[in-house]
């Protein structure tokens, strides 16, 4: 996350809007569950609106993530933006995630610009996450990353294990400008046992 | 002691209007109760211009309908009275207590509770507090009146002074002085502890009549002139309850004030003149009746932490439905939406006839803030969220996730999310792999080749499989029926991602349960 951080400079816009694009089995839901980890270790209200319930609590529970403070909201993609702005609406919370699993994060220009006006207003950091940059939605940060390379152990006449995860991460778009030297960082997610 | 009695009368009569808000507006309409339904109905309660134009109790509701057709110049409404009505009048009755003090005695329309002890919320005096009681229940739907007496049986004769507001002195000679102007009919109607005479027992009345009959011919007109009276020749001739009246109207009360506990839950119901079978005309039945519940909360201070609505249905049954909540509200908009979504997905069988809407409270509490951390979201408007969230995404969706005590990966549980502002933690997260569910897991169609998998096929997943890591055995709760045994397989499919799948040993099915993300 350090490395994230860096590049964006800081960590997720306060009050802004980030975009987190990246197709399956790209690290997405990692770096989600990492960003609301680390709001919540801060002493911040954090919540993760889920497009299908995709979250595992085991997972999340073995990164380190305080399940008992985490609001999830299970939904699905057309009850999302509302279910966010709800969130939003209610002020107090320092990250708001929408992970919208493999479906397209499809709204009007106007319900994300009402999102962007709520969080800006809140002093929310909000992170939208779909397999593609969503239209319209033009945030503060753009990040893309890149399909994983996954890391086996054995193989031939052992049997394979799954050990890693490697992905790269993009940064199309950074303080509200898109960047036109993109650069890349490297993430490395090791299996949890 | 100071004790205030708010005493609403014909509350049967107002347990129907207040059902009605429309009619509550229109207070020169003439309505008139009846007992039951039908034309032969006795009537049982009237308002001032049904009385103006010659009505009284007793009459038919076809008589009523005659001399209505002869002296008024709008239509008589006829309406009938209502068991579930006139009990949820007295539970708001009894509420207005409640709102002013812990404990409160009650009795069919009246309610006692002590207020001495509010002079420093309302330093202008007791005729302040009388006056918001009496706004209190106007809130509710309700019309009363108020006396404030050092005794519960002199503040009953009181509230049937004339004047909103009375306020009797509590020792007893002044309480002796206040009531001595009053007409004996007064104390009479005071000693029946119902608040309608046509809900008091037949014997009382009857007893009461026979008492105001022989004081009438002793040349007693007015309360004064009972106190003026030897008390232990009243009680010669008059029995017990004449020495009662005699013994109230010297100002001396031996009366107990028996507290009674707030219920545990609140309700609000009606029955209706019609059968509805659609959602739209039940959703605005509905409406009257949270806001009504809701208003019952709030002036206790409490807000709506769950609900169980129950729908009569024509010609018998109930139809009984539990709602529960994020947690507590007092959005009428959002348990109404609440309320619909759940009939929307199980209409009643039948029409209906009747609703009930019983409303668990619970208290908002407030939290105290932190100098160093975030304030975090405001108790209040929170609970106003998660009840919107819940009525948008239903309730077993919203919540914090908890881990599943099984030995099935995808299983979680979903529990109550309170915000609270602990101190914050500094352990450090590492990042690791972890996998994104499906729920249920995806059936899936697999070509097996020498090594395991070789190709996957199933609605969103066509591929080849380039790697595959297995199989994992696991199984599980094999002393029971439900037990399961599967192989697990971590493969990397050509569509670029890296799938967990299962089969299933006991019928060789197999499942996506999700990718590595």
């Amino acid at each position: 996350m350090a490395v994230v951080d860096e590049v964006i400079g800081g960590g997720w816009p306060r009050g802004g809007l980030s975009e987190v694009a990246g197709p399956r089995s790209s690290g997405r839901m990692t770096l989600l569950l990492m960003s609301l980890g680390n709001a919540l270790a801060a002493g911040e209200a954090a919540a993760l609106v889920d497009v299908g319930g995709g979250l595992d609590p085991r997972w999340a529970q073995t990164l380190g993530v305080p399940l008992v403070r985490l609001l999830w909201v299970r939904c699905d993609a057309v009850q999302a933006l509302p279910a966010a702005d709800m969130v939003l609406g209610a002020g107090g919370f320092g990250l708001l995630a929408i992970d919208f699993g493999d479906q397209q994060a499809k709204a009007p220009m106007g319900a994300w610009q009402r999102l962007k006006r709520t969080a800006a207003e809140q002093r929310t950091a909000l992170v939208v996450g779909a397999p593609y940059r969503p239209q319209g939605a033009l945030g503060r940060v753009a990040l893309r990353l890149q399909p994983g390379r996954p890391g086996f152990a054995g193989g031939g006449a052992t049997p394979a294990l799954l050990v890693d995860l490697h992905t790269q991460a993009v940064v199309e778009r950074n303080s509200g400008e898109t960047t036109n030297a993109k650069r890349d960082v490297a993430l490395h997610w090791p299996r949890a046992v | 002691m100071r004790l205030a009695c708010a005493y609403a009368p014909q509350l049967a009569l107002q347990a129907v209007l207040r059902r009605s808000p429309e009619w509550l507006q229109h207070k020169q309409q003439a309505i008139v109760l009846a007992a039951g339904p039908g034309e032969r109905a006795r009537i049982v309660g009237l308002t001032g211009a049904a009385a103006q134009a010659g009505l009284h109790k007793g009459l038919t509701v076809h008589q009523a309908r005659a001399l209505g057709s002869a002296r008024l110049d709008d239509r008589l409404e006829v309406l009938v009275r209502s068991e579930a009505d006139t009990q949820a009048a007295q539970a708001a009755l009894n509420d207005v207590g409640f709102s002013f003090a812990p404990r409160v005695d009650a009795e069919p329309g009246r309610v006692f509770f002590e207020v001495g002890d509010l002079m420093q919320l309302y330093p202008e005096g007791e005729a302040a507090i009388a006056r918001a009681i009496t706004s209190r229940a106007a809130r509710l739907g309700l019309s009363v009146r108020v006396a404030v007496a050092g005794s519960k049986g002199i503040a009953r004769i009181a509230t049937r002074a004339t004047g909103e507001h009375v306020l009797v002195p509590s020792t007893p000679t002044g309480a002796a002085a206040f009531l001595a102007a009053l007409p004996l009919q007064a104390g009479l109607q005071a000693l029946t502890k119902s608040g309608d005479e046509d809900t008091a027992l037949p014997a009382d009345v009857r007893a009461i009549a026979e008492l105001g009959e022989q004081l009438q011919r002793w040349g007693v007109r007015r309360l004064g002139d009972l106190a003026a009276l030897p008390l232990q020749d009243v009680a010669l001739r008059l029995g017990e309850q004449g020495a009662h009246l005699r013994r109230l109207v010297a100002g001396r009360d031996d009366e107990p004030f028996a507290p009674v506990l707030p219920p545990d839950a609140v309700l609000e119901g009606t029955e209706l003149d019609y059968a509805l079978e659609s959602i739209e005309p039940l959703a605005f039945v509905l409406r009257g009746l949270v806001d009504r519940v809701l208003t019952r909360l709030s002036c206790r201070n409490l807000a709506c932490n769950g609900l169980t609505l129950r729908l009569k249905l024509e010609p018998r049954g109930y139809d009984v439905r539990d709602l529960e909540m994020g947690a507590p509200t007092r959005e009428a908009q959002t348990l109404l939406q609440l309320l619909r979504l759940d009939i929307a997905r199980r209409p009643p069988t039948s029409p209906v006839i009747g609703a009930e809407i019983l409303a668990r409270p619970a208290r908002v509490r407030a939290v105290q803030l932190d100098f160093l951390r975030p304030a975090g979201p405001p108790p209040e408007r929170m609970a106003a969220t998660l009840a919107r969230l819940t009525a948008l995404v239903g309730p077993e969706n919203v919540g914090a996730p908890q881990v599943a005590d099984s030995f099935k990966e995808e299983e979680c549980h979903m529990v109550p999310w309170r915000w609270s502002s602990a101190p914050a933690e500094q352990n450090t997260l590492t990042p690791q792999l972890g996998i994104r569910r499906y729920r249920p897991p995806q059936p899936v169609e697999i070509l097996m080749g020498r090594d395991g998998p070789s190709a996957m096929h199933g609605t969103g997943f066509s591929a080849r499989i380039l790697v595959a890591a297995g199989p994992y055995r696991t199984s599980s709760e094999w002393w029971k029926d439900e037990g399961w045994s599967r192989d697990y397989w971590d493969v990397h499919a050509s569509d670029g991602a890296l799938y967990r799948l299962h089969q299933d040993r006991e019928n060789g099915d197999w499942f996506v349960d999700g990718y590595y993300d």
